[in-house]
This record gives C-alpha cells, sequence and structure tokens, in this order.
C-alpha cells in the first residue's frame, strides 16, 4: 500500500491533443478515490499514467515519495481491474490467479494456500479448475479481482469494472469491492463513468472534464456544494433542474416564481460580471405541499406526467421561460426550448396526483445553487 | 429423409475421389516396394508375390548415414526456425522500432527468391567458408528459407492475441520477455505446431541444395540420396529398392505431422479472453 502523489502530470497524445492537462492529485495511503467523467474525459488516461501503460508527458508521479515516473509497469506493483477481464484463456482459474505470483517467485505450496484463501473470499473455490472460456461474466471479473487481491499490490487501479455486467451483478459486484476495500485497505483508483458508483465506494470523487479537474470533493460535497454546472448534471440521483434566471437586487428571478438570495449567493453575485445566472434545484429539494404554506417559497405547477416507481414518485411540469437570458449567453450544452424547461421533483412514497393537475411545492431555499451563466460556475458555492 | 440419403451418397463420393487421388501415387510407391525385382513389370497393382526382400537389402546399403543426416538437419533446422522465428514474429506484430517494414519486405523477398538460382553462389561461399557438405551447410539456408514462413505465420497468430490480455500480463508484473513466453508462446503453440511441421517438411523434401551442398559420403540427405542410389548389385534394377527407400523416408513425416496434429487440434478450443 502506498501514498500516489500525481505532481501536475499532462498526457499529450503524438496529433496535439491534450487528454490530461495539468492533473496534481494526492491519493492518501489506503484511500478510495473515483475518477469520475463522461468517456473521453481522460480518466482512463490518468489509470493507465499511473500504471505505466501509458507514458506520462509531463510531470511527476510519485508512490510513497518515491519517483516512479519512468518505471516500467512491471516494476511498479500496481494491478490493474480492467472493464473487460483479460485473463489467460489457456490457464485454469487457479493458474490465472497465481499468475502474478508466479511472476514473482512464490513458491508453490505457499501461492496455493493464498489462491485457496483469494477463492474463498470471492467465491470462486468452486470453479478453481475450470478455463475461464467457461465461465460467466461475473465470475471472470471474480477471477480477474482475485489475480490483484492475490499479490497485495501498493496500488490498485480499476477501470469500469463493473460496466460491463448486468444490473443485478453490478450492483453485487460493486458491495464486493466496497467490502474488500474494507477489508484490505488497499489505495485504490477507481475509474467511473456512473456517479452513484462513485459515491457509493469513494472516500473522494474527482470530477473530470475534457482532461481537467472539476472538482475534488467527498461524495456529500459533490451533491451539496457542485463547485459549476457540469459537476451538478453528473452528479446526483437524479438530473438537477437547471432553470434560466436573472439577479435583481436581493433576489432570483426565474420561471418558477421568485425567491431571496441566500447570504452567500448574495455576496457571490457582487462578484459575478452579469447577473444572469442558472438556477439549479435538485428534484429532491422540492416538496409537495398543501394550500396553506408560506407563499414566499411556494410554486404553483401544472403536471405533464407522474411516475412512480414504488418508494419514488416523479413528478414531471414545464418551467415557463420568465426572465430568461437569451439562448447566446448559457454555457455551451444549455439550450433554452421555446416552450420552457422540463423539470421534475421527486417525492418519497406514492402520490394520488395525475397528468394535468395543478400541485403546489415547496423550495428548499437552503439547498437552492445558483451558476453563473457564462462560466458555469458555482455562485452559491464558497470559492 | 431421401435427400439425406443422397446428400450424404454425395458426400462419401467426393471424399473417396479425394483420398483416390491423394492415396494412390502412394500405394503406388507401397506396392513396388513389396515386389520382386521379377514381377515388377507384370503390371498388377497388387504384388503376386508380396516380399520384404528391398526393405531387408537397404540395410546393406549406406542408407542409415543419410538418413540420420536429414533427421539431424531437418531437426535443426526446425527447432532454430521456430525460435528466431517466434520472437522476430512477436517484434513485428507487437513492437515498434525503425526498419520494421523493410524487414517485412525483405522477409518476403528471400521467400519468394528461387532456390536454383542461388545454388551456386551458396556452393562458393561455402566452400570458401569450409562448411561444404557438413550439416551447417545446409541447416542455414534451410532456416533462411524457412523464416519468412514461421515469421509470416506466427506474427498473424500473435496478431489475434488482444492487447488487453498483455496489458494485463505487464500489470501482472511481467516483463515484455515474460509476457512473451508465458503468455504469446502458450497461445500461439497451435500456429508453432503448424509451422513447425510446414518447415520440417520444406527441409524434408528439400533436393536441390542437399544435392549440390553435399557429397554422398558426407552430409547428404535422403531425398538426394536416393537419386545417387544404386541398389545391392551393379547390374540390378533397383527400382523396387528405391520404393522401398521412399516408403522408409516419409514414415518421419508422419510421425511429424501426427504428433503435431493432436496438438492443433486439442490446441485451444476451450478459452478465449471475450465470450
Amino acid at each position: 500500500m502506498a501514498e500516489v502523489e500525481m505532481d501536475h502530470l499532462v498526457k499529450r497524445f503524438p496529433n496535439g491533443r491534450y487528454v490530461v492537462a495539468d492533473l496534481s492529485l494526492t491519493v492518501a495511503d489506503g484511500e478510495f478515490v473515483a475518477l469520475l467523467g463522461p468517456s473521453g474525459s481522460g480518466k482512463s488516461a490518468v489509470l493507465e499514467m499511473v500504471a505505466g501503460l501509458e507514458d506520462i508527458t509531463r510531470g511527476e508521479l510519485r508512490f510513497d515519495g518515491e519517483v516512479v515516473t519512468e518505471t516500467p509497469p512491471w516494476e511498479r506493483d500496481v494491478a490493474v481491474v480492467f472493464q473487460s477481464p483479460a485473463l489467460y484463456p489457456h490457464l485454469t482459474v487457479a493458474q490465472n490467479i497465481a499468475f502474478p505470483l508466479r511472476l514473482a517467485g512464490t513458491g508453490r505450496t505457499e501461492s496455493a494456500t493464498l489462491v485457496r484463501e483469494t477463492a474463498d473470499l470471492l467465491g470462486i473455490s468452486a470453479h478453481l479448475d475450470r478455463l475461464p472460456g467457461t465461465l460467466a461474466a461475473g465470475q471472470r471479473q471474480r477471477v480477474a479481482i482475485g489475480k490483484t487481491l492475490v499479490r497485495h499490490p501498493k496500488v490498485l487501479l480499476m477501470d469500469e469494472p463493473v460496466a460491463n455486467l448486468d444490473v443485478r451483478l453490478r450492483g453485487q459486484m460493486r458491495s464486493l469491492i466496497g467490502d474488500l476495500h474494507t477489508k484490505f485497505c488497499t489505495t485504490t483508483i477507481y475509474v467511473t463513468q456512473d456517479h452513484t458508483e462513485a459515491m457509493a465506494l469513494s472516500d473522494r470523487v474527482v470530477v473530470l472534464r475534457d482532461g481537467v479537474v472539476q472538482q475534488v470533493g467527498t461524495p456529500t460535497e459533490l451533491d451539496t456544494r457542485p463547485l459549476n454546472l457540469f459537476v451538478a448534471e453528473l452528479v446526483g440521483d437524479a438530473a438537477m433542474n437547471l432553470l434560466p434566471a436573472t439577479l435583481e437586487g436581493e433576489s432570483v428571478v426565474s420561471g418558477l416564481g421568485t425567491f431571496a438570495l441566500p447570504p452567500a449567493v448574495r455576496r457571490a453575485s457582487e462578484r459575478s460580471p452579469g447577473n444572469e445566472v442558472v438556477l439549479g434545484i435538485r428534484p429532491g429539494d422540492l416538496e409537495l405541499v398543501g394550500s396553506d404554506e408560506d407563499e414566499a417559497l411556494v410554486v404553483s405547477v401544472q403536471l405533464d406526467d407522474v411516475v412512480s416507481v414504488g418508494s419514488q414518485t416523479t413528478l414531471h411540469f414545464t418551467v415557463p421561460n420568465r426572465g430568461a437570458p437569451s439562448p447566446r449567453s448559457l454555457p455551451p450544452g444549455f439550450s433554452v426550448p421555446v416552450a420552457g424547461t422540463a423539470a421534475t421533483a421527486r417525492i418519497s412514497g406514492p402520490c394520488s396526483e395525475r397528468a394535468g393537475s395543478r400541485v403546489r411545492l415547496r423550495v428548499d431555499l437552503a439547498r437552492l445553487q445558483i451558476f453563473d451563466s457564462g462560466s458555469g460556475l458555482n455562485l452559491s458555492a464558497p470559492p | 429423409m431421401q435427400r439425406d440419403v443422397v446428400a450424404r451418397m454425395g458426400w462419401v463420393g467426393a471424399d473417396g475421389l479425394v483420398l483416390v487421388y491423394a492415396l494412390a501415387p502412394m500405394l503406388w510407391l507401397l506396392s513396388l516396394s513389396l515386389k520382386g525385382a521379377g514381377t515388377l513389370g507384370d503390371q498388377s497393382f497388387f504384388p503376386r508375390d508380396p516380399t520384404l526382400e528391398n526393405y531387408r537389402s537397404l540395410a546393406d546399403t549406406d542408407f542409415v548415414r543419410p538418413l540420420i543426416n536429414s533427421l539431424g538437419i531437418c531437426l535443426i533446422s526446425t527447432a532454430v526456425a521456430l525460435l528466431l522465428g517466434t520472437m522476430a514474429a512477436y517484434a513485428i506484430a507487437r513492437l515498434r522500432f525503425p526498419g520494421k517494414r523493410s524487414i517485412i519486405v525483405l522477409a518476403a523477398l528471400a521467400a519468394t527468391f528461387p532456390q536454383i538460382a542461388l545454388v551456386i553462389p551458396l556452393f562458393k561461399l561455402e566452400s570458401s567458408l569450409g562448411i561444404l557438405d557438413t550439416w551447417l551447410g545446409l541447416v542455414l539456408p534451410y532456416v533462411t528459407f524457412a523464416l519468412p514462413l514461421t515469421i509470416y505465420t506466427l506474427s498473424a497468430f500473435f496478431n489475434q492475441i488482444p492487447r488487453g490480455l498483455e496489458r494485463a500480463a505487464m500489470m501482472d508484473g511481467a516483463t515484455p520477455y515474460q509476457v512473451f513466453r508465458k503468455v504469446f508462446v502458450p497461445l500461439a503453440r497451435p500456429g508453432i505446431g503448424t509451422t513447425a511441421i510446414l518447415v520440417f517438411i520444406a527441409c524434408w523434401n528439400d533436393f536441390i541444395f542437399a544435392v549440390s551442398l553435399t557429397s554422398p559420403d558426407g552430409a547428404r540427405t535422403v531425398p538426394a540420396a536416393l537419386a545417387d542410389f544404386t541398389g545391392t548389385a551393379t547390374f540390378e534394377r533397383p527400382t523396387t529398392a528405391i520404393a522401398a527407400a521412399a516408403v522408409l523416408i516419409t514414415l518421419p513425416i508422419l510421425a511429424v505431422v501426427l504428433a503435431f496434429q493432436r496438438r492443433i487440434v486439442t490446441g485451444l478450443t476451450a478459452g478465449a479472453v471475450r465470450g
């Protein structure tokens, strides 16, 4: 186990494209860090640089203070679980798990004991004599994990290890990975596109976009204080409602209504160049209320659709474009449809409301996020 | 049902035809080798008076030495060609190095070069090097001509091995040589087996180099030895004896093919990286 220091890492392809631009990150000994981002965000490139499979264009990589930038992969003592388990088709499961030990020159009896222990831990003891080709996808990934566990590496890297599995297996494998980390506390870097995985497993999450770090924080920090629109969109159980709005004095005006600004935002808005913003409300921060509530925080909307999945109900409605900025002033990727902006509210339990009916929703003012519409930066998050 | 029977008959017929076409000369050779000198021209396919006399007579001739020469030279050539060939094929399939393209082109060129054109230069070269009429004198040209084939076949096999496996092996702690030795070579075993057979057969059947670079009392191999075969008696027609010798020298090839064929078939039907 080791502390991993990435010191201004840069990965640039021969064609001049920057895949990773100046990444500095320290992963503490025993920490579980997720690299989260859409495909093409450079997260796998980071992983490959740490593994040694890709060379580092600029910057320095250190394990426990020792520079390993130029060290070849086979000498780094880093183990990788790939998205599609790369097992040796000519070796049995037991031989596959023992392969790293064989390379390291571990004795036959010791290696056999270690393989058996690992297999027991992963629930694949029954398949030790089979060839990988005869195993199911989930079992193959377990063998691949076994191969990394058996040798207790300094650093464990996982590249979307559950992405190729079906939903049920994915959950199982995810909790297995969590349990194993609790047990062995190996320094782990976990690459994923799925924010729920990242949130469920990690101590810290690093959000990447086009090779640039957007935010580093605990899952809670990312959820409650996304630093910009990109993070806000990527993270969270349900996509955040993003409404065009304007700042007017001490309040924010949107199609949903006018709300008083929290003090922090008021201060931040003074630094903001314009007064056109994007108002972010998590669907879970809207609450269905009766008619006797304080008017200032309650909005009335007409439901387009009601979708219930048993324990949760999602209310779909459209927010008209009032006080909306011109589409040109929005950050790239955000467009304002003419009819209005689709939005959702998520409430727990079943709901008797039907599509077409008008309901009243209370906004949790403390959890409102206000983003600068030019830079996408979160004005409500402390800098 | 009816159609099944017809189709089956058709296949049996076709298979039979191919078998006869392929095996008739061999059977004829076998038949000749069992005939006595007197019944040689009796125009009967089955020998009327089968005798092993021809085989027995081989023991008295100087046939054992060419056989040993052939076996030795071919086995060494095959081994050397495979050893160098697998490594070269790995480099060509996986590594990036300057001059890679020209190596591929040159290898192809060497393979297409007519052997007969090289006989005289090789003779001159080997005589001045002093390796004329030695095992080495044949092993060198054999390896040279076998290498392009080995490299081409094996790099095709290596190319099929997913890169992910190589990366995984490196992350398991394997050095590039260990990746080659413990992952590539075992996985390409069917390809190596096939190539070994082809190389061995090519060496075993070579006549041009053998007859021009060796002398009857030296490192002469069997195909050349057969040509200057005279039988036991000076005035006897050696046809039957030659037939017997030909049958005899077919056996090692048969043995090699059978030995490697098992490998190829049982090879790697069970495993795959993705399922």
